[in-house]
């Protein structure tokens, strides 16, 4: 029995290893044929007006045949270093089931946009279902500001420049116009990104790998040619090209950025300008105006408790008991976790 | 249709009382704040209707971040919205409260949650310039800064139950001295005594720091409250007013050599049997003893009378009254100056104190002994005069004297130091002068090294800065207010700031003590303005 569970870890750690080999810098340079000079410095610049945007989904209550879900969405705005104007959206609830397609998403984008959907959305998987919702609230946020803010300002989104829902292709597409009409600059910035080389080697680690190994002093960055990759991104709802950066000499890792396609030759005072807003000391390489949005928008578990307090009232209220609830909504692990 | 409200622009988490107890109070402020320890803040709470007052105690840096070392990381190079995250935590400690109605109380009760912390103003002092008393010596100091119409003045009744001046060299006591005996010599409310063998009180001379000062007689206007008795020359003497000090043999007794000098018990022995002899009896003795016949075996072959003072130390050795006699012949020869046969100051100076003025004993250049000396022979005698009075009280009649005085001992720590049997006459002072209207005024930088049990009677604190932590927590333990809370405010203690703790008032305030010289210029320009809106104008 021991040797099984010995087996089944080195064989799992092996598997992970096979896509991050030791010559996985040489393999990467040989493979996709990266030369050192393909990386550029920049140099960090005044950041001037950054608007960061960032959404957050809890799911409150689940059961077999459908989930409650919270959503909102937050802009946060710096002029240079201070905050100059912070807000959020209300909480939407949004139930996920028990129909096949989702009632509430056609509302919610109507309220946003002010006219229905293009697509239906699928309550087949919930936590995607959530995560349509909230990029709705964020999408909606980004074109609200992409209006107010002043000419040159740069406009932040977590997450890339491409949608995971038909419906909100035409939204990131004005988004995008009105950037490119209002001489503003769009970044989409990820932590994470799937995208891989050589049939399954992780980008972000071969590409921070390479730099380290060829001394190129951060902040840098370097556009990615889609055509090393596993997998072309589709093209259909990809409004960005990938760039990878490290934008501080102490970031953690690399970010992965997507840049409008029309940018051109303005992506170096961009990335001279995420790297202008990526040197506070408590996140080094991660533009703050980010961070700062992402602890706006945050439902925290005291908020997620509020509102289940919130709503167990209301279902008190409307007739349904305790003990309904329980076999509605309870979780059995809560209990298993008593003992 | 979806909309983004604007989170709060304004930072409602500063200034608001957040904790924690009845007697510990809590708030943030802006991480760019000027701040000090000992600024005054009232609390408004709304709530309630009642205003209360705390003192800063503390400062910290603070911040809502989750990690604790966010601000020690070596790439912390820049830092975003540092405004409001990052803040000062200011520890304070309440004085008290005033109610609807205006009046005072004792922090019995806490303020509402998240009530406001404000500046106060002079206005909102208002109820502790009711309550202070009559001696001024400053102004009271909020954190730097001084709340100009607040003077603070130390209730006079509470004077004679002792005071203790605790300060370290260079603090400012010669100038916070000189300013209480300007507003004792200006109030006249008691006698104040002082000894002064450096000859500075006078008419000044330097400070600690080396700039001129002036002294008592340069506050003119005063002069009615003053009585200088000096071993200086008739010039001097005219020029200033001054009287001659005079003390006479009799003055003297034997017992007041155990506080000059370190005594052996057979030399106490002596200074025992001779308790009830005049001094001129005892100093004439021992002129004319041969030392030598002691110890005498066969007194009548001797030639000694029973009953004479031979007789009365018949039996001690040679060695204990040859060292008295020496001790004698230095006193009255180191004090020739002053000490004589027959001719005394001491009533007229016991007269002056009853009349409520400031008695200056002038010594220039005698040094610790005879200051000690002088002292010792004064207090004595207005403790047996002081004591007479209160023995001819009848059963019903108030027991207090009429007479208040208070007697200043610098440098205390030499004649009030835990165990000294030989300065029992002090001691007995601070014990038990307070029923005979006798107080002890006690200057100190080692209050450490005074008795705990005098400290205990001691109901006036003038602290003026304290380096040594075993001074100040000898202070924190005795006051009869609590000011273990600002410890940290009187290390930090400037030059001529003190924190003053009496029971006439309600709380420890924050003194910035008058500068002497300012202060005078002030009261003799009052009284020349007063003299001036007296005259007639026209013809």
């Amino acid at each position: 029995m021991k040797d099984e569970y010995s087996g089944a870890v080195k064989e799992a750690a092996g598997r992970i290893h096979a896509t991050i080999p030791a010559n996985l810098v040489e393999k990467f340079a040989k493979t996709c044929t990266i030369r050192p000079s393909d990386f550029i410095h920049c140099e960090p610049a005044p950041c001037g007006e950054v608007c960061a945007i960032d959404g957050s989904n809890v799911m409150l209550l689940e059961s077999g045949s459908m989930a409650l879900a919270v959503v909102r969405a937050a802009q946060t705005t710096f002029v240079d270093m201070e905050r100059k104007r912070r807000s959020v959206t209300p909480m939407r609830f949004a139930l996920i089931g028990p129909e096949e397609e989702n009632q509430d998403f056609p509302v919610l984008y109507a309220d946003c946009f002010g006219q229905p959907p293009g697509k239906t959305l699928s309550n087949e998987d919930i936590t995607r279902a959530a995560g349509i919702l909230r990029d709705t609230l964020e999408y909606w946020v980004a074109e609200t500001m992409a209006k107010e803010l002043g000419p040159g300002a740069l406009l932040l989104r977590d997450g890339p420049l491409r949608v995971s829902h038909e419906s909100h292709n035409p939204v990131l597409t004005r988004i995008a116009l009105t950037c490119y009409d209002r001489d503003l600059g769009l970044a989409g910035i990820s932590k994470r990104s799937a995208a891989t080389w050589g049939g399954g080697h992780p980008l972000l680690p071969a590409v921070f790998g390479f730099a380290k190994t060829n001394k190129i002093k951060a902040p840098w960055w370097i556009k990615i040619d889609p055509a090393i990759l596993d997998h072309t991104p589709h093209a259909q709802w990809q409004h960005g090209e990938m760039y990878v950066a490290c934008l501080h000499e102490r970031s953690k890792g690399p970010l992965k950025i997507e840049l409008p396609k029309e940018i051109g030759n303005e992506a170096a005072e961009v990335m001279s300008r995420l790297a202008g807003c990526s040197a506070d000391g408590r996140i080094p390489g991660y533009p703050y105006p980010l961070f700062d949005a992402h602890r706006t928008v945050v439902i925290t578990e005291e908020i997620t408790a509020q509102l289940k307090g919130d709503l167990l009232g209301q279902l008190a209220d409307a007739g349904i008991d305790r003990q309904t609830y329980e076999i509605l909504f309870g979780d059995y692990h809560d209990e298993f976790a008593r003992y | 249709m979806m909309n983004l409200r604007d989170t709060e622009t304004t930072d409602a988490s500063k200034y608001r009382l957040i904790g924690r107890s009845v007697l510990s109070y809590r708030f943030i402020a802006p991480h760019s704040e000027t701040l000090y320890i000992g600024d005054i803040k009232k609390i408004v709470d709304k709530t309630k209707g009642s205003t209360f007052f705390a003192k800063i105690t503390d400062l910290s840096h603070d911040s809502n971040f989750a990690d604790p070392r966010w601000d020690t990381r070596a790439y912390a190079e820049k830092f975003y919205g540092l405004g409001e995250d990052v803040f000062i935590t200011v520890d304070a400690v309440p004085l008290g409260f005033v109610d609807s109605d205006g009046k005072f109380h004792k922090a019995r009760t806490i303020p509402s949650k998240f009530s406001t912390v404000e500046d106060p103003d002079a206005e909102d002092f208002r109820f502790l310039t009711e309550q202070m008393g009559e001696i001024e010596v400053g102004l009271m100091r909020s954190g730097q800064d001084v709340i100009k119409d607040v003077p603070v003045r130390i209730p006079a009744r509470v004077l004679p139950q002792h005071m203790g001046v605790f300060a370290t060299t260079g603090m400012g006591k010669s100038n916070f001295m000189k300013t209480f005996c300007a507003s004792c010599m200006k109030e006249q409310k008691f006698g104040l005594l002082i000894v002064d063998p450096h000859g500075e009180y006078v008419s000044g001379g330097k400070s600690s720091t080396g700039e001129p000062t002036k002294g008592l007689v340069h506050y003119t206007n005063g002069r009615d409250g003053l009585a200088i008795f000096t071993i200086r020359g008739e010039a001097d003497r005219k020029k200033y007013a001054m009287n001659r000090l005079n003390l006479e043999y009799d003055d003297f007794r034997l017992s007041d050599l155990s506080i000059l000098y370190e005594l052996t018990s057979a030399q106490y022995d002596i200074i025992e049997a001779f308790s009830r002899v005049n001094g001129s009896d005892a100093i004439r003795f021992f002129q004319e003893v041969d030392p030598e016949i002691f110890p005498v075996k066969d007194p009548l072959a001797a030639g000694i009378k029973e009953g004479s003072l031979a007789w009365m130390i018949r039996n001690s050795m040679a060695g204990p009254v040859r060292v008295i006699q020496r001790h004698i012949d230095n006193l009255v020869n180191g004090n020739r100056a002053f000490f004589r046969e027959q001719g005394s100051s001491v009533l007229e100076i016991i007269k002056d104190l009853h009349a409520n003025r400031v008695v200056l004993i002038d010594i220039p250049d005698m040094g610790e002994r005879s200051e000690l000396f002088v002292l010792s022979v004064i207090t004595r005698m207005i403790m047996e005069k002081h004591r007479s009075e209160a023995r001819g009280f009848g059963i019903d009649e108030k027991q207090e004297s009429s007479h208040q005085v208070l007697i200043t001992i610098e440098e205390a720590q030499r004649v009030l130091a835990a165990g000294g049997a030989s300065t029992q006459m002090f001691r007995e002072c601070a014990m038990e002068g307070r029923k005979f209207g006798v107080g002890l005024c006690v200057i100190t930088q080692q209050p450490k090294n005074v008795d705990a049990k005098v400290l205990a009677q001691i109901n006036t604190f003038v602290v003026m800065g304290l380096g040594d932590r075993g001074d100040r927590e000898i202070i924190m333990g005795s006051a009869k207010q609590d000011l273990s809370k600002m410890e940290i405010e009187i290390q930090t203690l400037d030059r001529g700031e003190a924190i003053i703790s009496t029971i006439g008032i309600p709380f420890p305030v924050s003194t910035r003590i008058h500068r002497y010289e300012d202060y005078i210029a002030m009261l003799n320009a009052e009284l020349k303005k007063d003299i001036r809106q007296g005259l007639s104008t026209g013809f």
